[in-house]
């Protein structure tokens, strides 16, 4: 259980909670603060998952979302989404960005961690059909 | 001249019988008389005769008779010895001693005539005899001599007379025959055989000409032995089918006594006068029924307007009888023209005829239109004037209600806002009105007969861009029916200038979707910290986070972002108070360089955090000036806000203030991204985000709120930016207190007067002072 997650977000509260979750649950935290600093971590950093918020300084989400999908090395790379931004038209723009799943804050820690788990156990659909989990965060 | 021989005249030529001649004297050779005896006897007799008589030997006189002597006009002795030939005149010679030659010798046993002439000179017709006798002992001759110039005068007359009248029957077309009592034909002449076939003289004329075996019935010839009187008859002959039809005069012929012996019949052919007569008779019966049967109301008149004639739908357009219409006079149902003018009228017109359309009063007093068609012309030595009438009431009512119906098409069309322009199938331009003119900033003489610039199709709307009349572009709306003009396939297309609705459609989708952004906008950012609240809420609630300052650190961050939700619901409540405007500010005599310095104090712990500089330059002797202080702190931390979320590489921020003059000017400068130069104009505005770099959270409404609250200051708020190097955010504040200001707060306070109704008299007040 030492995989490496990625969270690229800008809000230092959200920061720490997330980071303090997936700790919890024994992953390894990484982080970056905006999208610049996101995109060089995915890189050289090689994490197992990216937890990605979407307004971000300078490159945003959906941004970095697409640069990473386009690069041989990351665009397999599961990526969670996790923004403020709740409207229905900003998930669908994140998944066609290619997020493999898209979370809404605030977020359940035990959704969160769920997803990740979820996508790392490369059965994201399943879950995110699940109709108990949905309820759950919403 | 009674039962004259005509046809005997005819085929003669032989010499005339002569029925009163006399006998000849002496058509013997020889007279048994002895010289003396014989002498003295002829003497005896021939002395007394009546006859002129003489004897010749060796041609020359031996003895004459007084008679001769009288008929020649020479005495005896003159006479005696002298050549018989003398008396006769040259041209008639040698005939007269021919006949006498061959009297002589027995050939010849009729007289002869010539013409003799008299002593005086005179020629006369004489008939002679000659015969042979002995006289005084040789061979004579004794010739009778008599005098027929009267007689012959008389012949010649009566010759000349019969060659006129057989030249006049020769010239006659018509049948001409004559039948004496017993209807024998006893004359026909060539026409006449021709018609009956051949020459039928002797035979009976109604035979001949009727096929009948007894006088005809209705027989004018029968009629003229009667009375004597000439009489004519019309008959009808159908020989072979053809019909030709006849008129036979007949003509009683009188002998000397005034007896009715003959009668000469002419027949005339009138075939053709008949059929004539006829078609004549049929075209006045077609014309009087094509006059009878018209609709139109047709009236003969005089030159006086009296009616000559009338037809029945004449009278029955006028209400009246045909009688009483035949008592009426023009101006008795034409009060349209005094009656001088229709009389003067019906003088000058003439067969070329004049059409006009009138009005025609009825017996029952109701008016009609009429359209008259008018003739004038010389009938049977008058002049009639010839009018029909056409009842055109309904057509003119209809025309009238047609020509109402376009007036008020015309007004509906002419005042209706709505561009209206037809075009025919082609799209040539057939009528605009007023509106479309303005619309296409054309006059209708420009666009008439012109392509129309835009596709028209039935049934559809379309919108079409448009030059407005100030030159800049808009937008117009067409709807295109199909229609008639002209009686041809049409378009019609409405056309309504939507500019403003667009541009006010365009404002409110504007307005909707700032609105839908700001509440995407407002939710995002309430839900941010509500995340990390909820977030450490629920993991202390999961009892995951089991250590005592792990647990004050959540807290405190709850704490914080608890505060961050109060802020914004304090923006969001700012915003609705400057909409329904009932923002206000409380203004205490403050000193501005603490209220600055309190802002950027309140960047200190993010200070630490970011490896934030702000650098302060406030001259230490500012005046108290009258502010909201708590609203001032606000535009500060605002200004301060953005500059730290657009700063690049940690660069400092400066804070400025200059005492200048009547005010203070406070800057903020960054040396961040900068703001594009599309969004400069914008900056102010509420909700409004830039995209792209710009789009760093935030509720859009920092600077709205920051100017809002300068401008309830009296003061101005402006931004100066380059991208790429850096902002300066610009306020000012009046360091005097505003007289006017406090009035007006209490006018806004007593409901007199709105918040931004008073900010914008007094910004416009204030505008020429304060512009930098």
């Amino acid at each position: 259980m030492n995989e490496k997650i990625l969270v690229i977000e800008d809000d230092p509260s959200a920061l720490r909670f997330i980071e303090y979750t997936l700790k919890l649950e024994g992953y390894q935290v990484l982080s970056a603060k905006d999208g610049l600093e996101g995109i060089k971590k995915a890189r050289d950093e090689h994490p197992s998952l990216i937890v990605l918020d979407i307004m971000l300084p300078g490159l945003d989400g959906y941004a970095l979302c697409q640069q990473l999908r386009q690069k041989p090395e990351t665009s397999l790379l599961p990526i969670l989404m996790l923004s403020a931004k709740a409207r229905q038209e900003d998930k669908d723009i994140g998944l066609r960005m290619g997020a493999d799943d898209y979370l809404t804050k605030p977020a359940d820690p035990v959704v969160i961690i769920a997803k990740v788990k979820a996508l790392l156990a490369g059965t994201s659909q399943i879950i995110s059909k699940n109709p108990d989990i949905e309820k759950s965060q919403s | 001249m009674t039962k004259m021989p005509i046809k005997a005249n005819r085929r003669a030529s032989n010499p005339p019988r002569r029925e009163t001649d006399g006998k000849p004297l002496s058509t013997t050779s020889g007279f048994p008389l002895q010289d003396e005896q014989a002498e003295e006897l002829l003497h005896t007799i021939c002395d007394n005769s009546p006859v002129g008589i003489y004897v010749l030997q060796d041609r020359r006189f031996q003895y004459v008779n007084p008679k001769f002597v009288e008929l020649t006009g020479y005495s005896k002795d003159e006479l005696l010895g002298m050549d018989a030939m003398g008396l006769v005149l040259p041209e008639g010679r040698n005939m007269v001693r021919e006949s006498a030659i061959e009297m002589l010798k027995g050939k010849r046993f009729y007289p002869y005539e010539f013409r003799a002439i008299t002593k005086a000179g005179k020629p006369r017709w004489i008939i002679a005899t000659v015969s042979s006798i002995h006289y005084r002992g040789s061979r004579a001759v004794l010739g009778n001599y008599m005098d027929i110039t009267d007689r012959k005068q008389v012949e010649e007359a009566l010759q000349a007379e019969k060659n006129k009248l057989q030249s006049l029957i020769d010239a006659m077309q018509d049948d001409i025959s004559i039948q004496d009592r017993g209807y024998n034909i006893i004359f026909q002449n060539e026409p006449s055989m021709i018609s009956s076939g051949g020459d039928h003289v002797g035979e009976k004329c109604y035979r001949v000409y009727e096929g009948e075996e007894k006088v005809c019935k209705d027989c004018p010839v029968e009629k003229a032995f009667k009375d004597g009187k000439s009489h004519t008859a019309e008959r009808r002959t159908a020989i072979a089918g053809m019909v030709t039809f006849w008129e036979n005069t007949a003509n009683p012929i009188k002998n000397a006594k005034g007896e009715v012996v003959s009668c000469l019949e002419i027949g005339r052919n009138i075939t053709t006068r008949r059929k004539q007569e006829q078609a004549l008779a049929d075209e006045l019966i077609r014309r009087r029924l094509l006059v009878d049967q018209s609709l139109d109301g047709i009236v003969v008149l005089d030159v006086d307007a009296n009616v000559v004639e009338a037809n029945q739908s004449f009278a029955e357009m006028l209400g009246y009888t045909l009688e009483e219409v035949h008592e009426l006079h023009t101006w008795d149902w034409d009060k349209n023209f005094p009656p001088e003018q229709i009389l003067e009228m019906g003088r000058n017109v003439d067969e070329k005829g004049l059409h006009l359309e009138t009005e025609h009063t009825r017996k029952d007093g109701s008016v009609i239109d009429v359209d008259i068609s008018i003739n004038g012309t010389m009938c049977g030595g008058q002049k009639l004037i010839f009018c029909v009438c056409r009842d055109i009431t309904t057509r003119k009512r209809a025309e009238k209600a047609l020509e109402a119906s376009r007036a008020s098409f015309h007004n509906i069309v002419e005042m209706s806002a709505d561009g209206v322009v037809v075009t025919d199938s082609n799209g040539v331009i057939r009528f605009v009105n007023q509106a479309l003119e303005s619309l296409l900033n054309h006059k209708a003489d420009e666009l008439l007969g012109e392509m129309f610039d835009f596709p028209v199709v039935a049934g559809e709307t379309t919108e079409i861009d448009i030059v407005r009349r100030d030159g800049k572009p808009g937008v117009a709306e067409m709807r295109v029916v199909e229609t008639k003009w002209d009686g041809e396939t049409a378009y019609l297309a409405s056309v309504r200038d939507i500019t403003e609705r667009k541009q006010v459609e365009g404002k409110l989708r504007e307005l909707d979707r700032m609105k839908s952004e700001l509440i995407s906008n407002i939710s995002h950012e309430l839900r941010s910290p509500l995340h990390a609240t909820q977030g450490f809420t629920k993991l202390m609630l999961q009892k995951k986070v089991p250590d005592p300052e792990t647990q004050e650190e959540f807290l405190a961050i709850i704490d914080e972002q608890i505060e961050r939700l109060g802020r914004l619901i304090d923006d969001l409540l700012d915003m609705s108070r400057f909409e329904a405007g009932r923002f206000s500010i409380q203004k205490r005599q403050t000193s501005v360089r603490d209220v600055i310095h309190d802002a950027v104090g309140s960047f200190d712990c993010l200070a630490k955090e970011k490896s934030l500089t702000i650098n302060e330059d406030i001259p230490a002797s500012l005046p108290k000036i009258e502010i909201d202080e708590e609203r001032l702190e606000q535009v500060m931390v605002n200004l301060l806000s953005n500059a730290i979320k657009f700063r690049k590489d940690n660069s400092p921020i400066m804070v400025k203030v200059e005492n200048s003059g009547s005010e203070l000017l406070v800057q903020v400068i960054d040396h961040g991204i900068g703001i594009p130069t599309e969004a400069m104009p914008h900056l102010f505005e509420k909700f409004y985000r830039a995209k792209d770099a710009m789009a760093r959270g935030g509720t859009g409404l920092g600077l709205y709120i920051s100017k809002q609250i300068i401008e309830a200051h009296g003061g101005r708020i402006w931004a100066e930016s380059e991208p790429g190097k850096g902002s300066t955010f610009y306020f000012t504040i009046p360091k005097l207190k505003q007289k006017k200001k406090r009035i007006g707060e209490i006018l806004v306070a007593d409901g007199l007067i709105t918040r931004q109704q008073l900010e914008e008299k007094l910004r416009k007040q204030q505008d020429g002072e304060y512009r930098p």
